[in-house]
């Protein structure tokens, strides 16, 4: 710009001494267009840029933000397959030589350098939940057609999901720190003469940052910050609320926090926290909500081979394959079947196979769950296309990940009843849960249902059938260690091993210390 | 979140320099040191993988150029009928990340990376330094990460920590994707109605990355390779020439990015030679002036020991990412013929190329 300034006054020089006065008015004018230029030579509204001034302004923008906040979480299932699957019991790897990094998991001896710690997915999505939290009542005042009750449902959703997001950090890594608000726009810590101090975050330096995150030192306090959160959630969030006024589209009902959700997150955590009489009240309300049902045997595949599955389900990640190419790594993660993109890093450990699926016959879990490809076992949920022997075309990994479905209530339901000494309901809830998965009923008079060590063992095991490889197993087994009041990971862990693997493992993980992921997460 | 902040990057500059003449005006020489430091440089910063947000540009570090410039002119022979010049220019490079206020700055691209680190030169390749391959599985003595052990065939990958486990820690810097000398020598001859111009350019002191010529050592899936693979580690035996095992899938990632495919980039080359002949004409033509008949060769011979087509490589528009061959791009050796009509009062030219 001092270029064109130069040569526009030296031109204008030359005027004035040959023109004499009239150059003064020529001067002026190329003085003004000169500083008509600037604006043009540098763009100060670029059009390629979403300037955050003109976003956030009705209530259609309200729900891009609340799609962004799921987004992230999208692109993370191999690792939560990795943290709550590989890890356990059920899962080990196939192949012959294995992938280092994923190895880790399947051995239990994960380094910080492993780069699928990296939990930075889960801290994207807290932090869209946060700026959500934070602008959703300022947009509604911008929009009349945002009612009281929608703007509820948009708080309640952020707040939900953040919490869903710190309970995967809770239940998964050493140490996380706890981020409530947005960091980006407001950094909060005490100086060094004890004054709080906001300041943005580019005007820190990452240690500064990191300096100033706040770690709550026992894990039972973030549980129940979790908790209260979700009361706060399942509290604002109306009754039927629908997304779209106009259709309710699956990916909404099934892809976005709802009420039958949040009921069931709530039964959960209370479950976790050892509040068994709110885990079943909570529990109630998934298990009579018409919208979502056991379904029967014959529909279960449809939440894996279908993009959304109908009824069964009550909070998933869904991918659109054929329109978007949304997907995931589900298929690179467990096909055996090199041409499609299958590394196959995980497969079924074989004691599962004899020891946790049905063989009396009609359990469909035990048809669908993994099946025998070319001479090996193989998780068949995230590959398969029905139940024979159909798979998905090539590298279309695009089964959604399910984080609740209506069986989960009915087996926190379950728990909860028999932690409360209702052995009955607690028998009949396994029931109902068999019958719909094809088995028959247990035989009261032949079921030793009132005692409770059996009972636990008999509820874990029909839950390992039904979220078998779905990265649920490991926190299984820590809610079970929680229930019965003794280590059962360790154990169950170590009979993945041959001896004296088994050993050693089985000595690392009675220390509940050792059941955590270690990340050093400025290596990401 | 908008950087509010951002401002320009500045640089200071400083030349010194000579210019001279010698033997009655027919020998210029120019000579000059440069020195430009940029500060206020504009990065991409990563946060805290904690605050969730997307790496923004920020101003932050400052890097140094420096070398000298040299340039010569020389009119050898001046006649009517006959001249002959000969000019010719380098320059030296030295560059320098001086300051970077928030770390190392890492980009990759295809599994290659490069790396903006305090006192080494911008866009470094980073990567790992292979030492050979285990020719047995006695000879074996470092674990991959997962603290299983490599296989012999595997290559041995040089230990930086110390730790007899490879990873992320022993990544170090294994190449330099700028020039420490380039430049041209080029000369103009002209006898009575025929001229011959021809220019050569170099550089020297540069490395590429050939990530197509990993690719073809690759081995790790049925596609197509190069035929220098059939001399790969077979078994103890037959341990090879120093590529590693072939493996479906790559299980001891031989095939991460490493020294064994940085290549030094130095060259050569005659970039253009132009013969040019001006046909006598008669007067009857009255508005034509001349015609001009030139037959150009360009990139006619190259000299140079890197192995794939052209040493000159395509930047990225990344400083971080320079000298990274991802895809064999063909040279263009090129010959064409133009025809020149010089008119009276305009100048037409019809060119027309390529022949070959």
């Amino acid at each position: 710009m001092q270029k064109i300034q130069f040569n526009s006054n030296s031109y204008g020089l030359n005027i004035r001494s040959s023109l004499g006065l009239k150059a003064i008015q020529v001067l002026t004018l190329m003085f003004s267009l000169m500083l008509a230029g600037c604006s043009g030579f540098y763009d100060v509204n670029p059009y390629s840029v979403v300037k955050d001034a003109d976003f956030n302004k009705n209530r259609d923008d309200l729900n891009a933000s609340a799609m962004g906040m799921y987004q992230p979480l999208t692109q993370e299932v191999h690792k939560f397959l990795l943290w709550g699957d590989a890890r356990a019991d059920m899962v080990t790897t196939g192949q012959s030589e294995p992938d280092p990094y994923i190895n880790e998991f399947v051995l239990n001896s994960i380094s910080k350098q492993n780069p699928y710690t990296n939990y930075g997915g889960l801290y994207k999505t807290i932090t869209r939940c946060n700026q959500q939290l934070e602008k959703v009542y300022k947009v509604a005042e911008l929009d009349d057609k945002i009612l009281p009750r929608d703007a509820a449902a948009f708080y309640a959703e952020a707040l939900l999901l953040r919490a869903y997001s710190y309970f995967i950090l809770a239940k998964s890594f050493e140490e996380f720190p706890i981020i409530l608000s947005d960091y980006a726009e407001k950094v909060t810590y005490v100086s060094e003469s004890g004054d709080t101090v906001y300041r943005k975050a580019q005007s820190l330096s990452n240690a500064e940052i990191r300096g100033s995150f706040y770690y709550m030192r026992n894990r039972e306090d973030v549980l129940r910050m979790i908790y209260s959160d979700v009361l706060t959630g399942l509290g604002i969030l109306p009754i039927n609320f629908e997304w779209n006024r106009n259709s309710l589209p699956a990916q909404e009902r099934y892809g976005r926090i709802s009420q039958p959700m949040a009921a069931t997150f709530a039964a959960e955590l209370a479950l976790w926290l050892g509040n068994y009489q709110a885990a079943s009240a909570f529990a109630n309300s998934p298990v009579r909500n018409s919208n979502h049902t056991l379904g029967s045997s014959g529909t279960w595949i449809n939440q894996f081979t279908g993009s959304y599955a109908s009824l069964h389900s009550l909070f998933l990640l869904g991918y659109n394959y054929n329109n978007s190419f949304e997907g995931n790594r589900l298929q690179e993660f467990t096909s055996p079947i090199a041409k499609d993109g299958g590394k196959y890093y995980l497969k079924p450990a074989s004691h599962v196979i004899q020891n946790i699926f049905s063989y009396e016959g009609g359990d469909i879990r035990t048809v669908f769950s993994y099946k025998i490809i070319n001479g090996d076992t193989a998780i068949w949920k995230y590959i398969g296309a029905d139940n024979v022997a159909s798979m998905r075309p090539a590298y279309q990994s695009d089964a959604s990940w399910q984080f609740y479905r209506s069986a989960d209530a009915f087996i926190i339901k379950a728990l909860a009843d028999l932690m409360l000494d209702d052995y009955s309901t607690a028998f009949n809830f396994v029931n109902m849960l068999r019958v719909a998965r094809g088995l028959t009923a247990l035989d009261p008079t032949q079921t030793d249902y009132r005692n409770k060590e059996f009972m636990l063992d008999l509820i874990f095991k029909e839950k390992a059938r039904e979220n078998a490889f779905e990265g649920k197993r490991w926190y299984d087994l820590m809610l079970w260690s929680r229930l019965s009041r003794q280590n059962q990971l360790a154990e169950a862990v170590a009979a993945k091993y041959g001896y004296p693997k088994s050993e050693e493992v089985k000595a690392r993980l009675q220390n509940e210390e050792n059941w955590y992921i270690p990340i050093d997460p400025v290596l990401w | 979140m908008a950087n509010e902040n951002i401002k320009p990057e500045l640089t200071n500059a400083f030349d010194a320099g000579i210019r001279f003449s010698l033997f009655n005006k027919r020998l210029d020489i120019d000579a000059g040191y440069y020195h430009r430091n940029t500060s206020n440089l504009i990065t991409y910063r990563n946060y805290p993988i904690e605050l969730g947000i997307d790496p923004q540009f920020e101003n932050s570090g400052s890097m140094s150029s420096q070398g000298i410039e040299v340039s010569l002119n020389a009119r050898l022979i001046e006649k009517e009928q006959l001249s002959w010049s000969v000019y010719a220019n380098m320059s030296t490079l030295t560059n320098k990340v001086n300051t970077l206020a928030n770390g190392d700055i890492i980009r990759s691209m295809d599994n290659v990376s490069g790396i903006g680190r305090q006192s080494e030169t911008v866009g470094s390749f980073y990567g790992y330094r292979i030492k050979g391959v285990f020719r047995s599985e006695d000879e074996v003595d470092l674990q991959k990460a997962d603290g299983t052990p490599y296989k012999s065939g595997d290559y041995i990958i040089d230990d930086v920590n110390n730790d007899g486990k490879i990873n992320e820690l022993d990544k170090q810097i294994i190449g330099n994707p700028l020039p420490d000398l380039y430049g041209g020598i080029g000369t103009g001859f002209r006898y009575k109605r025929i001229s011959l111009d021809a220019n050569f350019s170099f550089a020297y002191g540069q490395d590429i990355y050939n990530r197509f010529n990993q690719q073809m050592h690759l081995m790790s899936d049925y596609s197509n390779q190069s035929p220098d693979v059939s001399t790969r580690w077979r078994s103890e035996s037959q341990s090879g020439t120093g590529l590693s095992r072939a493996a479906y899938g790559d299980p001891s990632s031989n095939g991460v990015a490493s020294d064994l495919w940085v290549e030094n980039g130095g060259y050569s080359r005659l970039k253009f030679l132009t013969i040019s002949y001006d046909l006598p004409l008669k007067n009857k033509v009255a508005f034509i002036k001349g015609i001009r008949v030139n037959v150009t060769g360009e990139n006619l011979l190259t000299f140079t020991s890197y192995s794939g087509w052209d040493p000159e490589v395509v930047s990225s528009s990344d400083v971080l990412l320079r000298g990274i061959v991802l895809a064999p791009l063909l040279c263009r050796g090129r010959l064409f013929w133009v025809l020149k009509f010089h008119f009276k009062d305009k100048n037409i030219a019809y060119a027309k190329d390529p022949i070959q």
